[in-house]
């Protein structure tokens, strides 16, 4: 074994959300690997353009330095050692979406300082193209500088900046798809992006998916061979699973809740129908709407037009502590969406012990399988699990309890274990090997 | 030595539940998937009611008077025959009439009123014999619970009700080592002559018979009948040398479950003859096998219930998680309002009662169970819903209705 390879495996690390800063599940995600990797023995470099501007610094706790590094709280449990994890931020104006959507929001580490929902436009900048570019340049530019056995990139963003770094250190590729343009557009897809994202997953090594169901996308828009694409799932935030809060008339409101952004995938519209099946016949049920996006105006008047606008509440986009304690008050959670690469709000709602109707388009479902599924299509049959939910507290009970059991098995862990196997099989990097040869 | 084998299957469709909404509550009083069960009856009849009783009067008339077996029917089974596809009730009359064939006494709905209530289980028993009386002929003395439920308590009722013998299943925690083909008794009900379902033999036929990783695949009835004679011959010689197999199976493992192409047809066809070759074993009916248990024979203690489902073999197949359990609690808590609406409105009393027991038939809370459900086990291979969950949905939403219909407190979204 050569001097080399008796080092922990380097792996560089491309993201565009990282908590506290994310909009969505793929920071978390992105985090959960991340951390997966280092607990396994790897030195993670997690790099993602960073928007400079108010609040920013305040809200990452640094001093205004460009490029810098933050030895990184592990994962609790690998505490103790210090951790590998570092954090490099390279200045870059990006957004995450290719439409304005929800609002960069503080995580619960933040503490201070907040920037305003509603600003992502400011934020993010709006030439895409040119943000993705600058992101690319800026990333390999700084390969050059450092030494890594491979680069590892989280969704499409960044893998033109993948594409590039691993050219110029000659290193292997790894893309990791959360959702794929299909997943976001559908059938409006930007074919700008689907062509970044076909031609890199094309180009990568390997690449993994979050789910069977996107990597039957992967299969099917891009033509990958299945051979190349690995199922890597999420997991939920910690391992622990906190005691469940209790169920039941006294301990929950009748709340109904819709959580993501608000756009065409998500499909908002299609819980707002169903909620007009339930409203009929559940005189108290409320129907919380949680997120933002540019379908807002159009769900208003979609709520008007179906005579519940007094039974529907559009609360915004919630900060992750916020959506917590709004789960644990909650009778139910649906996740209605048209196309759902994962859906990690599932595994949050049944963490909090609240009960879930999954779309049978999705990832999720993969994983908790044993569950309350529906077709987004199917607005009455929606209706009467809703219903069904709210009326007989042993179901809800059940479903929890399964769901959570099926929640346990999953951790970010066994997903960066999974990850690590493919690193070996397609790559020959063994980085459990490498990491206790670090060590002796 | 000699040994006794006896042939029972199991008929029974349920009245299958049609999507149901909780916004029909109180509109529609129309609950059960006519197309569907109409369907799958009729499938079941080509495939396996109208070829098998066919074939199974051929075997009769070719080893007269060597060759018996039995029956158990359930009354929506009759039913639903009566109405779908009567020419199979008129193939099962043809064997009746052989005189080689015996019907088992069991309750009309296939229920699990044993387990719930007494006297709904009497009256489903008085029911079943009243329908087999209408469409076929009287049942005999020997009686089979749903699924084969049986325990002390389910022994006692049906030893009350006046019968010889209870066909159980022969789950080796019974028998505490002791061999399965001996003769029993029930420690609850000794007047009650014990026949358990040889499981090894029985899922041999039924389960195990196309299965090509079996070892023993492909199962011919050369090879069957010697298993059976070596059971025979491995009878202790005390207690006269006797002994029983009980080969319980549900009648649609012949051409539904095991297809006619896995030669399942041809397997039985050869089968009383292989069989009837070794002087030691011969055919009897339930009847028969029970009047043959000696009055003092050893006694079996059942203080938690059996059943032939699953590995378990108990009753978790039907109350194992909480939806079920909450719905049979639910189905049966209902007893005294549809009973009390009967005396009130003589009119609608029939119609409701029906209902209701339609409802108790034991495949709704089956269809709800969650065990090895990743597995995509039988319950789901069975059941008409995508989830148990969505079966459960289905099944209080039609409870729902009903509990209204007979005014009985119902549980209100509001």
């Amino acid at each position: 074994m050569s001097m080399m390879n008796d080092r922990p495996v380097r792996v560089l690390m491309l993201g565009w959300e990282y908590p506290p800063r994310f909009v969505g599940g793929l920071g978390k995600a992105s985090q959960g690997i991340a951390r997966g990797l280092a607990d396994l023995g790897a030195e993670v470099s997690f790099v993602l353009p960073r928007f400079r501007g108010r609040g920013e610094e305040t809200r990452l706790r640094v001093g205004g330095a460009r490029e810098w590094l933050l030895e990184h709280r592990a994962a609790p449990r690998a505490a103790a050692a210090a951790t590998p994890l570092r954090w490099l931020d390279v200045a870059a104006r990006l957004r995450p979406y290719a439409r304005p959507q929800a609002a960069v929001s503080p995580g619960p580490r933040a503490g201070r300082g907040t920037i305003e929902p509603g600003d992502a436009e400011a934020l993010y900048g709006s030439d895409l193209g040119r943000e993705v570019a600058r992101f690319a340049e800026r990333v390999a530019a700084m390969a050059a500088r450092l030494r890594v056995d491979l680069v590892h990139a989280h969704d499409w963003m960044t893998f033109p900046a993948a594409l590039a770094a691993a050219a110029r250190l000659r290193v292997p590729l790894f893309l990791h798809v959360h959702s794929t343009e299909y997943d976001r557009s559908g059938e409006g897809a930007d074919p700008a992006i689907a062509a970044v994202e076909r031609m890199a997953c094309e180009r990568a090594d390997h690449v993994f998916a979050v789910s069977d169901y996107t990597r039957g996308v992967l299969v099917s828009r891009y033509g990958l061979d299945p051979a190349r694409v690995s199922v890597v799932y999420n997991a939920p935030d910690a391992a622990e699973l906190p005691p469940p809060l209790p169920l039941g008339p006294g301990a929950r409101q009748p709340w109904v809740v819709f959580l993501g952004r608000l756009a065409f995938q998500k499909g908002p519209d299609h819980f707002l129908r169903a909620a007009a099946g339930v409203a009929r016949l559940h005189p108290r049920a409320r129907f919380l709407v949680c997120g933002s996006g540019d379908m807002r105006q159009a769900l208003q008047a979609l709520a008007a037009e179906l005579g519940i606008t007094d039974r529907v509440e559009f609360r915004g986009f919630l900060a992750p502590g916020a959506v917590e304690r709004l789960l644990a008050r909650s009778s139910l959670l649906v996740m209605p969406s048209v196309s759902e690469p994962f859906g990690l709000v599932a595994l949050e709602a049944l963490r909090a012990g609240t009960p879930v109707v999954l779309s049978r388009q999705s990832g999720v479902r993969e994983v908790i399988g044993r569950s309350l599924q529906v077709d987004f299509w199917d607005h009455a049959r929606l209706a009467d699990q809703i219903l069904a939910v709210l009326r007989l507290p042993v179901l809800a009970r059940q479903l929890v309890e399964e769901g959570r059991e099926q929640l346990a098995r999953l951790s970010w862990d066994e997903s960066a274990q999974r990850v690590a196997e493919a690193y070996a099989r397609v790559a020959g990097i063994d980085v459990a090997a490498r990491a206790q040869g670090g060590a002796a | 030595m000699s040994l006794d084998v006896c042939f029972y299957f199991q008929v029974h469709q349920p009245w299958r539940l049609r999507p149901y909404a909780y916004r029909e509550v109180g509109r529609s009083h129309d609950y059960f998937d006519d197309r569907a069960n109409a369907e799958i009856l009729r499938r079941v009849a080509r495939k396996c009611y109208l070829p098998m009783n066919a074939l199974l009067e051929q075997l009769i008339a070719r080893h007269r008077p060597h060759f018996r077996v039995s029956f158990s029917i359930t009354a929506t089974a009759l039913e639903q025959m009566a109405a779908f596809a009567p020419e199979v009730l008129v193939s099962f009359r043809r064997l009746l009439a052989t005189g080689a064939v015996e019907l088992l006494a069991e309750t009309s709905h296939h229920s699990l009123a044993a387990l719930y209530s007494p006297r709904e289980f009497a009256e489903q028993v008085r029911l079943h014999r009243a329908a087999c009386r209408r469409w076929l002929g009287a049942p005999g003395k020997v009686f089979r619970n749903t699924e084969l439920i049986a325990s002390d308590a389910v022994a006692a009722q049906v030893a009350a009700l006046g019968f010889d013998g209870l066909c159980i299943e022969g789950a080796d925690r019974l028998f505490g080592g002791r061999r399965v083909t001996a003769p029993y008794r029930f420690a609850a009900a000794p007047a009650l002559a014990a026949l358990p379902r040889h499981y090894r033999l029985s899922d041999d036929i039924a389960f195990r018979f196309s299965d090509r990783r079996w070892a023993d695949w492909p199962l011919d009835a050369e090879r069957y009948a010697e298993w059976l004679h070596g059971e025979a011959a491995a009878l202790p010689p005390q207690a006269g040398g006797r002994g029983f197999v009980g080969l319980f199976m549900d009648y649609e493992t012949f051409g539904e479950h095991q297809w006619a192409d896995t030669g399942i047809f041809d397997f039985m066809r050869a089968l009383p003859g292989e069989l009837l070759k070794h002087q030691a074993c011969r055919f009897v009916t339930p009847s028969q096998a029970a009047a043959r248990v000696p009055t003092d024979a050893a006694t079996l203690d059942l203080p938690a219930p059996v059943s032939w489902a699953d590995l378990e073999r108990d009753t978790s197949a039907w109350d194992g998680n909480r939806i079920q359990q909450a719905a049979l609690e639910a189905a049966f808590a209902l007893e005294p309002a549809v009973r009390d609406y009967g005396v009130r409105h003589a009119a609608d009393a029939g119609r409701v009662l029906e209902d209701w027991r339609r409802l108790l038939t034991s495949d709704h809370a089956y269809y709800m169970s969650t065990k090895h459900w990743a597995d995509g086990d039988v319950h789901q291979y069975f059941s008409p819903f995508d989830s148990p969950y969505d079966a459960y949905i289905n099944y209080m939403n039609v409870l729902a209705d009903l509990a209204q219909r007979v005014g009985a407190p119902v549980a209100s979204p509001a």
